[in-house]
């Protein structure tokens, strides 16, 4: 019984070891870095229409990508926010929105600051495009 | 899709355009049109220096042939649309037209230009006419040195509404509620041409809250920026979709109420407003409608 353990144990060994395909990430580093950018950060409830809120995602790959932004998310204190949603969803398509040239990013900014923000808090905003994650911006909402 | 298409100058006569007498040029000769040649010069529908108002003065022909011969004025629209002949006598504001006259094919005739409305130009004998911003009637005429003038008249037409055709369904993952659908976008009618004017929303908050959606803080619509018509008046792509609903789902509607444009030569001229309605049964599934259109029910 050993003997035969043994035997198929240096089998094991002895066979070549079979080719593995490449590893393929499970998310794929993004072509896209997407940032956030907002002012003011310090809000109260009757100044939320000041508050402005900008993206820019870049294309860092070599070539032209379809950015999805238009399915995008912005995360605040981890939910994705319905107006963000309806914002990018909605509208004439952007062409480069669909096709992003290397190393070339598209910007805007909104002013929706009553739709993100419904009582006082203090907010984290995070950007999602595809798999591309911004840094967290905070934002205090004062009563 | 987008149009990305040159607009080669016409070439039109500066003499004509700096002088306030009558331009001389020669007699018409028809030419072969290039295909690229639209709206005025320069940015889509703005004419350039080398125009100017067609009420300063007729512009007059070279001398060349001057027989006695029945005169022929043909008009021929310089951007070609699929729904009217390049002949036709109904133009878009803003569209530039070709007026030639002639006692034969290729035989042009001594005279002078001018036009009721709109801006010309003169070069080679014929007449490049850019008709006005707004929507009427213009006469073309064409006076010989010899004989009776001529006239055409022409019916100057402005953008009467949006038509928004659905292309296709909009995707969401599964789990999430929502449903959207994509549009072209054409701007009626279509048997002139409106190429180079662009087409704009604007912001509108949520109206007509019911069931579900009169419980939750809701979305505004937020304007996207402006996309510009192309030929036979389409190009522009719309989206519309509704999603992002969560916790118990249940019958609900509301609408955004949204207010349309077109922009030409700077000016913004509103048109009707075009509702989009977002409409979700229990359990989710979910419809967006937008003017004649509307997506697919979905589920989460």
């Amino acid at each position: 019984m050993r003997a035969f353990a043994f035997v198929a144990l240096a089998a094991c060994w002895t066979d070549p070891p079979a080719v593995e395909p490449p590893r393929v990430p499970l998310h794929p580093a993004s072509p896209l870095v997407a940032e956030i950018r907002a002012h003011p950060l310090a809000l109260t409830m009757a100044t939320l229409h000041d508050f402005v809120i900008g993206y820019v995602v870049t294309n860092q790959s070599s070539s032209t990508v379809a950015t999805g932004f238009f399915q995008s998310s912005l995360m605040i204190n981890g939910e994705p926010s319905m107006q963000w949603g309806s914002a990018v969803g909605n509208g004439a398509v952007d062409p480069e929105w669909e096709a992003l040239a290397p190393q070339h990013a598209i910007t805007g900014e909104y002013t929706f600051g009553e739709h993100l923000f419904f009582k006082p808090g203090d907010y984290t905003l995070v950007l999602v495009v595809g798999s591309a994650s911004s840094r967290p911006l905070r934002v205090h909402v004062a009563p | 899709m987008y149009d990305v298409e040159k607009r080669p100058a016409t070439g039109a006569s500066t003499q004509a355009a700096a002088s306030e007498e009558p331009a001389v040029a020669r007699a018409p000769r028809r030419k072969a049109r290039s295909a690229g040649e639209g709206r005025g010069e320069g940015a889509p529908g703005t004419p350039t220096d080398q125009t100017k108002p067609a009420t300063d003065g007729a512009q007059k022909a070279t001398p060349l042939d001057t027989k006695q011969k029945p005169i022929t004025v043909t008009s021929q629209a310089m951007r070609p649309i699929k729904a009217a002949p390049d002949t036709r006598k109904s133009v878009g504001i803003g569209e530039s037209v070709i007026f030639y006259a002639e006692t034969a094919p290729g035989e042009g005739v001594d005279g002078t230009w001018s036009a009721s409305s709109g801006k010309s130009t003169t070069k080679d004998g014929q007449l490049t006419w850019v008709a006005p911003d707004t929507a009427g009637d213009a006469t073309i005429t064409f006076t010989p040195t010899d004989g009776a003038a001529k006239s055409v008249k022409m019916k100057v037409v402005a953008p009467s509404g949006l038509v928004f055709k659905k292309t296709g369904e909009m995707s969401f993952p599964k789990g999430k509620q929502g449903s959207g659908m994509l549009m072209d976008v054409t701007l009626a009618p279509l048997d002139v041409s409106f190429y180079g004017i662009k087409w704009k929303e604007s912001d509108v908050e949520a109206s007509n809250a019911k069931g579900f959606y009169a419980g939750i803080p809701l979305p505004k619509h937020v304007a996207a920026a402006a996309a510009m018509f192309g030929n036979d008046n389409d190009g522009p792509k719309d989206k519309a979709q509704f999603s992002g609903a969560t916790g118990k789902l249940t019958e609900g509607s509301f609408d955004w109420v949204i207010p349309q444009a077109y922009i030409y030569n700077g000016t913004t001229v509103a048109l009707d407003a075009i509702t989009q309605t977002c409409t979700m049964e229990n359990g989710g599934s979910t419809v967006c409608s937008k003017a004649t259109e509307a997506s697919n029910p979905r589920s989460p």
